[in-house]
């Protein structure tokens, strides 16, 4: 376009001269006619075909109740049931990392002297006179004072986990009794729950001397409801 | 759109240009001027976040100063204080000269420019004292939203008027997105404060409601204010024509359509009806198609004239910013693949998407808008060429870097988060040293915003006398067929 200067502007007074930015400014913009590119009108074709099919594969019929409808995939994976719970050995790892390892070790051998193992120990996977009921009471409420691991003794403070839900506490349990080599029977969330109504609102930590009174009980293998007392200790004092 | 191009002639001369510049300078300036503020107030805070989220207890020990309200402050003076009025600007300008009509009323404009500044005001410091609606992009509390959307319709009345008056013939594509975005952003913006600040809905419905809107502000929004200035800067500076304007139509009518759907897709897995998240993916994926549209009709239409972006920085900036939309979609559309959606949907890589578009695109190409308008309205050039060439390095250094290492430490943090058998905490030490470089990106930005505020206090407190030549951040070429493009 002509560079219009000052001059050929119309005699109005109050228009301001055109600045050298303006004044070197092009044409103001317009469009070609160029077609759109075959390819891309295919695209398009193929990426809207593929939007409506995952639509109406994923809209759970427009229904407002639907709220996780089979997602079928070309792969035929992901299926829209609930999801499958997940396995409590992962879970008890990854809670067992979080509360215990700073003491017992991620390999579960303890630290000579101050925490004792949880590798083949008797308190985990059973003694002469320890059952299920004495391990999952030590988590519930805590253990201080003498103990004995595997002919070691121990005196040091463990700290209660009574905070910890059911499930987890039974989760951790079955995560320590089937890693390093131990391989004794899962303890259930139920069982945690019966031992926890049985302990009360017991908040001291256990002693040895306290667990050894009370009678061990111990799950069958079939993971059912816990066996008679193993041996009826002639006047237990009542799980306090 | 135009039907014939000999039947759209150059009607506008240099001096119906400078007629039209004046009589809407002082509106535009003002809001270029106060969203400069904005931006550099935003992106300090950003940084603050940023550090905070790598070292926890950088600047604890004071309620005004905790994470929760300084990333909250830095997304929302970004987007109100900044992205909005700088968009209001450009799309006040780029109006009145495809209209080719001068303002009428700009005290009005200058009204509604001050009160918008108050309304941000308002809310920043709702948010600091602690009334945050906790609604993402929608964090000013009610008694700020009222005054926002009171200076906006003053805009939307004028934009709407100025359109009526126009003496132009056949639309050209920028006024579309012009009147798309002008009238959307009420619409978004009233109907979300609606129903989710003053009125609240029953509350499982309020993600959907909150994902809407932030999709919208971006897609029908910011992006169509930043297309139009593009589709008006681009061809004017390398002086030749768009390449098609039927791939224009494919571009607009495609954004408006899917654009406003395809902000759920990042509810998956939430408490809502399945076919919120498949529409939202969808709609998503479909966003290829205007991205592709875009990038092919402006690729086309620089094919060979690529030279001007070395010199030209209203060019450069803006070439860069539409890139990064393009891949801003692109990205987002893979985003939103449920199979993707799942590892990614809670870790940084929003974050990085955000900035991504933001950025990358919307702050890019507004940049690139203010420094071809404002010599324009002043009749000053920018004073440094050499700080302009600073503000694009660190900016765009600080958006990719950004971006990248927030892709990927997302990525792991992803699947980290995705694994029952890790824990939250080791989650958190994966995606650490990324957290880091983008705290480190954070500043490069912070750097790049000061040195445009250098550049534009510069021009204002005339740093160089008139007359001289224009900034040119690269020689030209001796011999260049290119038109100057400043
Ligand atoms: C603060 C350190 C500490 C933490 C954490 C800790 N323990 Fe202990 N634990 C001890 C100490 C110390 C003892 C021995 C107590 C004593 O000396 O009376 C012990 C004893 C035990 C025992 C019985 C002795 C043995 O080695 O078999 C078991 C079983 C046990 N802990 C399991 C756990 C589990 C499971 C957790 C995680 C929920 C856990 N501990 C967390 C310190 C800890």
């Amino acid at each position: 376009m002509t560079s219009h200067t000052p001059s050929n502007e119309p005699p109005n007074g109050e228009s301001p001269a055109p600045n050298a930015p303006v004044l070197r400014e092009g044409p103001e913009p317009s469009e070609k006619r160029a077609p759109v590119p075959f390819w891309l009108i295919i695209l398009s074709a193929v990426i809207i075909f593929w939007a409506g099919i995952h639509l109406a594969l994923n809209s759970g019929g427009f229904q407002a109740n639907v709220y996780n409808p089979s997602l079928v995939s070309w792969s035929g994976g992901g299926s829209g049931g609930p999801a499958v719970a997940p396995d409590p050995k992962v879970i008890g790892k990854r809670l067992f990392s979080q509360n215990c390892a700073v003491c017992h070790q991620g390999s579960g051998m303890g630290v000579a002297g101050q925490f004792p193992p949880l590798v083949a120990s008797e308190w985990v996977v059973g003694g002469a006179w320890v059952g299920d009921n004495h391990l999952v009471k030590i988590l519930l409420a805590g253990m201080q004072g003498p103990v004995q691991v595997k002919g070691n003794t121990y005196n040091n403070a463990m700290p209660p986990w009574s905070q910890l839900k059911d499930d987890q506490i039974a989760a951790i349990l079955t995560y320590i009794r089937s890693e390093w080599g131990n391989a004794a029977v899962p303890i259930t969330a139920d069982y945690v729950k019966t031992v926890r109504a049985a302990s009360g609102d017991r908040k001291d930590p256990w002693t040895q001397k306290e667990l050894k009174a009370i009678p061990a009980e111990t799950i069958p293998a079939g993971g059912a409801a816990p066996a008679a007392p193993a041996a009826p200790a002639p006047a237990a004092p009542p799980a306090a | 759109m135009s039907n014939d191009q000999s039947s759209q002639p150059d009607t506008l001369n240099s001096a119906e240009r400078a007629t039209i510049d004046s009589s809407v300078a002082a509106p535009v300036i003002l809001f270029f001027g106060t969203a400069i503020f904005w931006l550099l107030f935003g992106s300090v805070f950003e940084l603050i976040s940023a550090i905070k989220l790598v070292w926890p207890c950088f600047l604890d020990g004071c309620a005004l100063l905790t994470y929760g309200r300084t990333s909250v402050v830095s997304v929302n003076a970004l987007a109100f204080g900044w992205a909005t009025p700088a968009a209001i600007g450009i799309g006040l300008w780029l109006t009145a000269r495809l209209c080719r009509v001068e303002l009428a009323r700009y005290k009005s404009l200058l009204a509604a420019g001050i009160i918008w500044n108050i309304g941000t005001f308002v809310g920043v410091a709702g948010i600091f004292v602690g009334d945050n609606t906790s609604i993402s992009h929608l964090n000013f509390p009610g008694y700020a939203t009222h005054i926002l959307l009171l200076a906006f319709i003053l805009i939307a009345v004028w934009a709407i008027v100025t359109f009526n008056h126009r003496k132009s013939g056949p639309l050209y594509v920028s006024q579309w997105f012009l009147v798309a975005g002008f009238f959307s952003f009420p619409w978004l913006y009233a109907t979300a404060s609606q129903l989710l600040v003053w009125n609240p809905i029953q509350a499982s419905a309020q993600p959907a409601i909150a994902a809407w809107f932030a999709g919208g502000f971006f897609n029908l929004w910011l992006a169509p204010m930043g297309l139009a200035a593009a589709f008006y800067l681009i061809p004017k500076a390398v002086g030749r024509q768009i390449n098609s304007n039927h791939l224009s139509l494919v571009a607009f009518w495609s954004l408006l359509l899917f654009g406003a759907w395809s902000g759920t897709s990042r509810l998956i897995g939430g408490p809502l009806p399945a076919w919120m998240v498949s529409v939202g993916v969808a709609a998503s994926v479909m966003m290829i198609i205007p991205a592709l549209a875009v990038a092919l009709n402006l690729h086309f239409t620089l094919d060979g004239h690529y030279a001007a972006m070395s010199w030209s920085p209203a060019l450069r900036f803006t070439i860069t910013g539409v890139s990064m939309l393009v891949f801003t979609w692109v990205f987002t559309a893979i985003n939103s693949l449920p199979a993707v959606s799942s590892v990614t949907n809670f870790s940084d890589i929003t974050r990085a998407l955000n900035l991504l578009g933001y950025y990358g695109f919307f702050s890019m190409t507004a940049f690139g808008a203010i420094y071809y308008i404002v010599p324009r309205l002043t009749g000053k050039e920018w004073p440094s060429s050499c700080l302009i060439s600073w503000h694009f390095w660190l900016a765009t250094t600080g958006v990719l870097l950004a971006v990248s290492v927030l892709i990927l430490g997302g990525l792991i943090q992803g699947f980290a988060l995705h694994d029952i058998g890790v824990t939250f905490r080791s989650s958190m030490d994966f995606i650490f040293p990324f957290r880091f470089v983008a705290a480190l990106a954070a500043l490069l930005i912070v750097c790049a915003n000061l040195a445009f505020a250098l550049v534009f206090a510069g021009l204002h407190w005339s740093l160089r006398r008139p007359g001289t030549a224009p900034a040119l951040i690269a020689v030209r070429e001796e011999n260049s067929q290119e038109p100057v493009a400043v």
